[in-house]
């Protein structure tokens, strides 16, 4: 025997209109009934119709207001998530680092371009991998590149965004030998974040080429 | 400005649905832009309608933009028109909200803050202005009653009793309507397939 919900009951659940515990029910159902899936795709359909008729009521604030809040959360300082030592030098000097990190030193900030900082992390990688810390200026865009392995990068204040998205505390980055991208750092505070490196990153701006030798990544 | 104005310059669903995508790809501000005029005004409607207060209802408007654009990502025009997606985040949302003004007092339970509504995703091809075609006409044949009924399950803080005062009949009918109701509206739509 197939039983499925009434239509009714599909209705009411598109609409919004069960309770908690029904609507549990109809959900359970439904991922395993492509009859009904099928049936509650029409109901929200329905929904989105009966949305396009309302009558239009007005907004007080509106539009800027929104903005304004998309663009305060967007550049809002992003609380360090971790709950490691503070570390000593480096440009992560004033945030959280993660446990992982504990007793492993930190090299001298260096300067690596207008806005950039850098951070070796002392760790004897067995492939040669490069631990660093970046540290990028509000605003600025990193030098486009491309990479000759693979790179992880963990944020751990402020934030990047790329074309994939944004990019916040705690977020993880992989790129390969196959990306190429540009991240622009929001406007508020440094986005500092923790780089794996392997083999050399290919820098396509003319800055940033000639930067490369004089920081050796 | 009326709502005979604005429909005449209404975006078409597809240029609602590009508007949509642009927000996602290129964080389009103009498109997102299109997308708030139009949307917000309806979903403070729809809020309104489910018995949020004016004040909470445009927070509900706002909240559902905002979350428009920050899932703008997710949005899959193949799947589903921009309408039908914002419906069903505004639906999302009021839900959440009451659910959790309800709960407030209680103890606090993780896993009572899943989300059981559904994403309301088909895995069949029809393709979603299809959908929203065959949606429009089925509910164009309905007689007004009926369209009245559909409406009020959709848009009203007790469906039940707005209904049985809309048509003036007794609360103990209300079911057998609505069941007519829902039928009715499945059987067009499978004639409009
Ligand atoms: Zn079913």
């Amino acid at each position: 025997m197939t039983a499925h919900p009434s239509e009714a009951t599909l209705m009411a659940h598109a609409a919004g209109q069960l309770g908690r515990a029904h609507a549990t029910v109809v959900s359970a159902h439904a991922e395993t009934c492509p009859h009904c899936r099928e049936r509650l795709a029409d109901f929200a359909a329905i929904g989105g119709v009966l949305l396009e008729e309302l009558p239009l009521a007005s907004m007080a604030g509106g539009f800027d207001r929104l903005i304004e809040r998309i663009d305060r959360e967007e550049n809002a300082v992003v609380e360090a998530v971790f709950t490691g030592a503070r570390p000593r030098g480096g440009p992560a000097d004033d945030i959280r680092l993660p446990a992982a990190l504990d007793r492993l030193p930190v090299g001298r900030c260096r300067w690596m371009g207008p806005g950039m900082k850098y951070a070796r992390v002392g760790i004897a990688d067995e492939n040669g991998v490069q631990l660093v810390f970046l540290s990028i200026a509000p605003g600025r865009a990193m030098p486009e590149h491309g990479h000759s392995g693979r790179e992880f990068t963990l944020v751990l204040q402020g934030s990047f965004g790329d074309a994939r998205g944004r990019f916040v505390a705690g977020d993880f980055a992989e790129e390969d030998e196959d990306t190429e991208h540009t991240p622009v750092v929001a406007a508020g505070v440094d986005c500092i974040c923790l780089a794996s490196i392997e083999g050399r990153m290919r820098p396509r701006s003319l800055v940033a080429r000639l930067v490369q030798p004089f920081i050796g990544l | 400005m009326t709502v005979a104005e604005d429909r005449a310059l209404l975006p078409d669903a597809a240029a609602l649905a590009a508007c949509a995508v642009a927000s996602a790809v290129s964080r389009d501000r103009q498109s997102f832009a299109v997308l708030y005029r139009h949307f917000a005004p309806r979903v403070k409607s729809y809020a309104l309608r489910l018995g949020a207060p004016i004040a909470e209802a445009e927070e509900i408007a706002q909240e559902t933009l905002l979350a428009v654009w920050r899932k703008a990502g997710l949005f899959d025009a193949a799947k589903a028109g921009a309408s039908t997606w914002i419906f069903t985040i505004a639906r999302n949302l009021f839900i959440d909200r009451r659910r959790n003004a309800r709960r407030s007092g209680e103890v606090a339970d993780a896993a009572l803050s899943a989300e059981p509504v559904d994403p309301a995703t088909p895995d069949t091809a029809l393709q979603a202005d299809e959908r929203e075609r065959r949606v429009r006409d089925a509910i164009a044949r309905l007689s007004p009653e009926q369209q009245a009924v559909i409406r009020l399950s959709y848009f009203s803080e007790t469906p039940q009793t707005q209904i049985a005062d809309t048509l003036g009949i007794p609360l103990g009918t209300v079911k057998s309507r609505v069941r007519l109701a829902a039928e009715k509206l499945r059987q067009y739509l499978e004639d409009c397939r």
